[in-house]
């Protein structure tokens, strides 16, 4: 007769075994490996996200350069300077930017973008993080970016280092079509391709809810063949509608920002991070007066409606912050640790600033060390075939070819 | 961890402002930082890294009107790797360098990992005679091989264009203890001065090296230097400071306030290149009133060797006189760093202004933070230039060079590099031509003189002219199209060639490079370098979206010597910069040897500008 405690373990231990088993098929089955086909049912299938968001990220995208796109790239400047002012930090905003208009040369002021004309709000801001710029802003790196499938290497500062509990807030301003968005001019990003981008977030369980709006000519069609679930999207155009921008500043010589940010922006300009406004709330100040297209919202979840999603779940921030006794070494310092000696000894093995200072900050460079007046010795003629050599390699091999031919035939000759 | 700021302002011209900040920091610690930025560490730590130098700038230096640059253009990154390392694993760490630095730069550095726009170890005017004199039978491929061995790998990379806006600016002030919100670098808080101006730089370099004691460390160089541009107010009523010193003060021209000193600073000083005539004394134009300094603040110069060994903090006997003081809070507490007197006149005289101890002094007070004037350099006009060359900071270019395309078409061109040596530098290098020829003959028996027998004569380092250009794989050069005209007649390319290093471009693999140093005889005043290239086919896709504005193509790097042996005469203004440093450094510092910074070469690159094609 075996104790009763240790047959109860094994039950436990059955128990534990199966779930993890069932575990590990649901985990199979639901994994990043799968490649589930965007629109079957288990992908979209909707899980009501529950509980609260530990974190918020968004990403930032322009797709157009040149000076001629000015608006552009002030639309996406400016949500992020409202995701800035409600708290989200840098390290969460991935922004990418293709060209510089804020330091570029046809720019009367230099480190500025203004929104409207009465050049009150510069929305570039004095500490402003661009993640990717220039040529670096490419369809696939969007791509990458949002399923985080990037080259070894790439710092963290350029990833999107989201959870299942995070909330992700996606904006796309460019030229666009019917169907597709344009990356600077040279490629495009299809609607398909951005509904694939979101499914293998999902599956990924790289986001818990995800805002995307696309501020862009024919945005909807952008947008609709989005399948992920927990997703929400707006688009400030229908097909056959255009994206207009607003009015034109005489001083620069284009118009600013296009209206549908326009309208967002003065909308956020009047919110604070307590506010509860909801998207319903942001949703009534669009009107087609002002925008001259129709604006128009998808829910993946049909259960909710905008009113019950608040703004500050994706524009503001949320901040998961745990104490934890030897999260980093200063930390552990300060919060008494067994290992303070240690610390401490390392600390006092410093050495003197004065003495640091006289060994590291004068040192002078090892190649600027004195030469005084020199001889150098010029290079013998040797050298010279060595370098025609290496012309010759460059001009090619029909030279050297020609050369072979030309042997071949005099010594057959001789 | 130490960290110490200075700042250096000079007059470029009377409407241009050169501000100079430089941020160093330095640490040993491998773990526990107070200052130091660990992101720094860590890369220095997990990279075998030597150093490496990031320098990112844009608009455009005026040779012609603001002088020789105080701190010479760099390619945009270079990089010496320790240690022997193959090809691989070069490759490798240059890549995780790149992804690093584009995190820390907020730059599109990423490109730079693309093969294509990186080039191994360049020649350089310095090794040319370690190199000589280590390998006895100076052959063009060991001396470059020689070159690289000692310093381990050196690659560099250049992007021809690259913006440069606050985004980079934000994460280049997170390496700083204090950010922009105390201390010298809240000099740059105003962006829009900071943008606006005619020519900004950011530069940061990292370096490994060991101290006294044998510890290893890491030191972390910031530079920003910018030019702006101060319209003369129209009243001058601004100008008048106390001491007669007429313009505005640092702050306004830049539009910030210094509201606090940083407390990780162990130095915080503003150099201020003096007012009137260079060479004259600095009191004589500044400051009525001499008073003599306590121990603490009055430093003298590096110069004399004598001083050194004294190590004494306290003058040596000179006199330091206070610039003009403005305002109440004129104390004891400015000293003017009269540069050295040994040679009176090469250098233009800078007045020291400690900031630490201005700040504290004003804690209590609301008032102005920083308050330092900044006498306006009199009309080039009113000042004739001395004899016997003095060179202030304004001055003309001892080089000038000038990079054109020849040919029209897509198809096919010619490129032209002239480089033209002016008067000045002419007769320096006539002048020196004997002293040369001198030193070659009595160091000949030790130095390489003996190092390789048969070749022909040994030539002086000042009439050694390098020349690098790089090109990108599409664009490709004919070598044997190049041409060297001395001063309008072509002369055999290997008879003047010491050492080149000819590389051509693999297709979309990696760039050609042009690298050959010429001996230039001293009487050359210009040397042209023609050479023909074809483009190469590009494919749809490879074409940059804004095709229309053709291609850049990197900047070619000039280097040469400023010839001499007369130390007097050879204040090249980036020798001057390191000088002052050490001047405002405590002089028991290792401070180097007149002579030993005189024979320094100067690395002078030219930024010829996008070349449109």
């Amino acid at each position: 007769m075996k104790p009763p405690g240790q047959r109860r373990c094994r039950a436990t231990a059955l128990v534990l075994t199966l779930a993890l088993w069932l575990g590990l098929a649901g985990a199979r089955g639901g994994g990043p490996s799968s490649h589930a086909t965007p629109g079957s049912p288990a992908a979209a299938q909707p899980r009501p996200p529950s509980g609260r968001h530990s974190d918020n990220w968004a990403v930032l995208v322009s797709t157009s350069r040149y000076w001629l796109n000015y608006r552009h790239i002030v639309n996406t400047i400016s949500i992020y300077h409202v995701v800035r002012r409600l708290g989200i930090p840098d390290s969460n905003i991935l922004l990418m930017v293709p060209d510089d208009l804020a330091c570029n040369p046809r720019n009367p002021f230099p480190a500025q973008l203004f929104n409207n004309e009465s050049h009150t709000l510069d929305v570039y801001g004095q500490d402003v993080e661009v993640d990717y710029r220039g040529y670096e802003v490419t369809a696939s790196n969007f791509l990458q970016l949002l399923t985080g499938r990037h080259a070894t290497g790439v710092p963290r500062s350029k990833r999107l280092l989201s959870g299942p509990s995070s909330n992700v807030l996606v904006y796309l301003s460019g030229h666009g079509g019917d169907e597709f968005i344009k990356f600077n001019d040279v490629e495009e990003l299809l609607a398909q391709d951005l509904a694939d981008g979101l499914a293998q977030m999902a599956e990924k369980r790289r986001y818990r809810e995800l805002l995307i709006i696309v501020e862009t000519c024919q945005a909807a069609t952008l947008l609709q063949r989005i399948s992920a679930p927990n997703v929400t999207s707006v688009a400030c155009s229908q097909k056959g509608q255009q994206s207009l921008s607003h009015k034109s500043d005489g001083e620069l010589g284009l118009s600013l920002i296009d209206r549908f940010t326009y309208q967002t922006l003065a909308f956020f300009e009047r919110m604070d991070i307590s506010s509860t406004a909801t998207l319903d709330d942001l949703f009534r100040t669009y009107s087609y007066d002002l925008m001259e297209s129709h604006f128009s919202y998808r829910m993946a979840d049909t259960a909710r409606t905008p009113r019950d999603v608040r703004l500050t779940d994706f524009f503001g921030s949320v901040a998961d912050v745990r104490t934890d006794s030897d999260r980093g070494p200063q930390d552990a310092m300060y919060h008494g640790d067994p290992q303070l000696g240690r610390y401490t000894a390392g600390y006092l093995q410093q050495d003197p600033a004065e003495q640091l200072d006289e060994d590291l900050l004068q040192a002078r460079p090892a190649d600027q060390a004195g030469l005084g007046p020199q001889l150098v010795r010029p290079a013998p003629p040797a050298v010279a075939p060595n370098w025609h050599l290496r012309a010759s390699l460059s001009s090619g091999v029909v030279a050297l070819g020609a050369l072979l031919v030309a042997c071949v035939w005099l010594g057959g000759a001789a | 961890d130490v960290f110490s700021e200075e700042a250096l302002v000079s007059w470029l011209s009377p409407e241009h402002l050169l501000v100079h900040l430089r941020f160093d920091q330095a640490t040993t610690a491998s773990r526990i930082h107070t200052s130091f930025p660990g992101s720094i560490q860590h890369l220095a730590a997990s990279l075998p890294l030597h150093s490496v130098e990031l320098a990112l700038t844009s608009g455009r230096w005026r040779y012609s009107e603001w002088g020789w640059p105080l701190v010479p253009a760099k390619p945009v990154l270079a990089a010496a790797f320790t240690g022997a390392l193959d090809e691989a694993a070069l490759a490798a760490h240059w890549s995780s360098l790149v992804h690093a630095l584009s995190g820390l730069s907020c730059a599109s550095l990423s490109l730079l990992q693309d093969p294509a726009t990186v080039w191994g170890p360049p020649l350089r005017l310095q090794d040319l005679p370690r190199a000589g004199a280590s390998t006895a039978a100076v052959n063009n491929s060991s001396s470059t091989a020689a070159a690289a061995g000692e310093a381990g790998k050196r690659l560099q990379a250049l992007l021809p264009r690259e913006a440069l806006c606050t985004e980079n600016l934000t994460p280049w002030l997170q390496l700083l203890p204090c950010r922009d919100q105390a201390g010298l670098a809240s000099l740059l808080r105003h962006r829009p001065t900071v943008f606006g101006s005619e020519y900004v730089s950011l530069g940061l370099a990292v370096e490994q090296g060991v101290t006294r004691r044998g510890r290893p460390g890491v030191r972390l160089v910031q530079t920003a230097t910018l030019v702006l541009r101060v319209p003369p107010s129209p009243d001058g009523s601004a100008a008048a400071g106390p001491g007669g010193v007429a313009g505005p003060a640092l702050e306004q021209a830049l539009h910030a306030r210094v509201e606090h000193f940083c407390p990780a600073a162990i130095r915080s000083q503003v150099y201020v290149t003096a007012p009137g005539a260079p060479g004259a004394p600095p009191s004589a134009a500044a400051a009525p009133d001499v008073v003599p300094q306590g121990g603490g603040t009055c430093r003298t110069g590096s110069g004399d060797a004598a001083d050194v060994a004294a190590g004494a903090r306290a003058g040596g006997g000179e006199d330091c006189p206070l610039p003009g003081a403005a305002g109440a809070e004129a104390r004891g507490d400015r000293a003017a760093g009269g540069e050295p007197g040994a040679p009176p006149g090469p250098l233009p005289h800078l007045l020291m202004y400690d900031t630490l101890e201005q700040l504290e002094a004003d804690a209590g007070s609301a008032g102005p933070g920083l308050d330092i004037p900044l006498g306006r350099a009199s009309p080039p006009g009113s000042t004739e230039p001395q004899p016997g060359g003095s060179r202030a900071l304004q001055r003309r270019p001892p080089v000038w060079t000038e990079r054109y395309l020849t040919g029209a078409g897509l198809l096919r061109g010619g490129m032209v590099l002239a480089v033209r040596r002016s008067g000045e530098l002419l007769g320096a290098l006539a002048a020196a031509q004997g002293g040369c020829e001198d030193a070659g003959g009595g160091g000949g028996g030790g130095g390489p003189g003996d190092g390789g027998g048969g070749g022909g004569g040994a030539v002086c380092l000042a009439a050694v002219v390098c020349v690098q250009q790089a090109f990108p794989w599409y664009v490709r050069p004919w070598v044997h199209t190049l041409e060297v005209l001395y001063d309008g007649k072509a002369v055999p390319l290997p008879s003047v060639m010491l050492a080149g290093n000819v590389r051509p471009a693999l297709q979309r693999a990696s760039p050609g490079v042009l690298d050959v140093c010429l001996h230039v005889p001293a009487h050359v005043a210009e040397l042209r370098l023609l050479m023909g290239f074809s483009k190469g086919f590009l494919t749809a896709f490879e074409y940059p979206p804004d095709a229309h504005r053709g291609f850049d193509i990197p900047a070619a790097l000039v280097s040469f010597a400023w010839p001499g042996p007369d130390p007097d005469r050879l204040a090249t203004p980036a020798l001057q910069w390191r000088r002052m440093h050490h001047s405002g450094d405590d002089a028991g510092g290792a401070g180097p040897s007149l002579e030993d910074a005189a024979a320094s070469p100067l690395l002078a690159a030219l930024r010829g500008g996008p070349v449109e094609q």
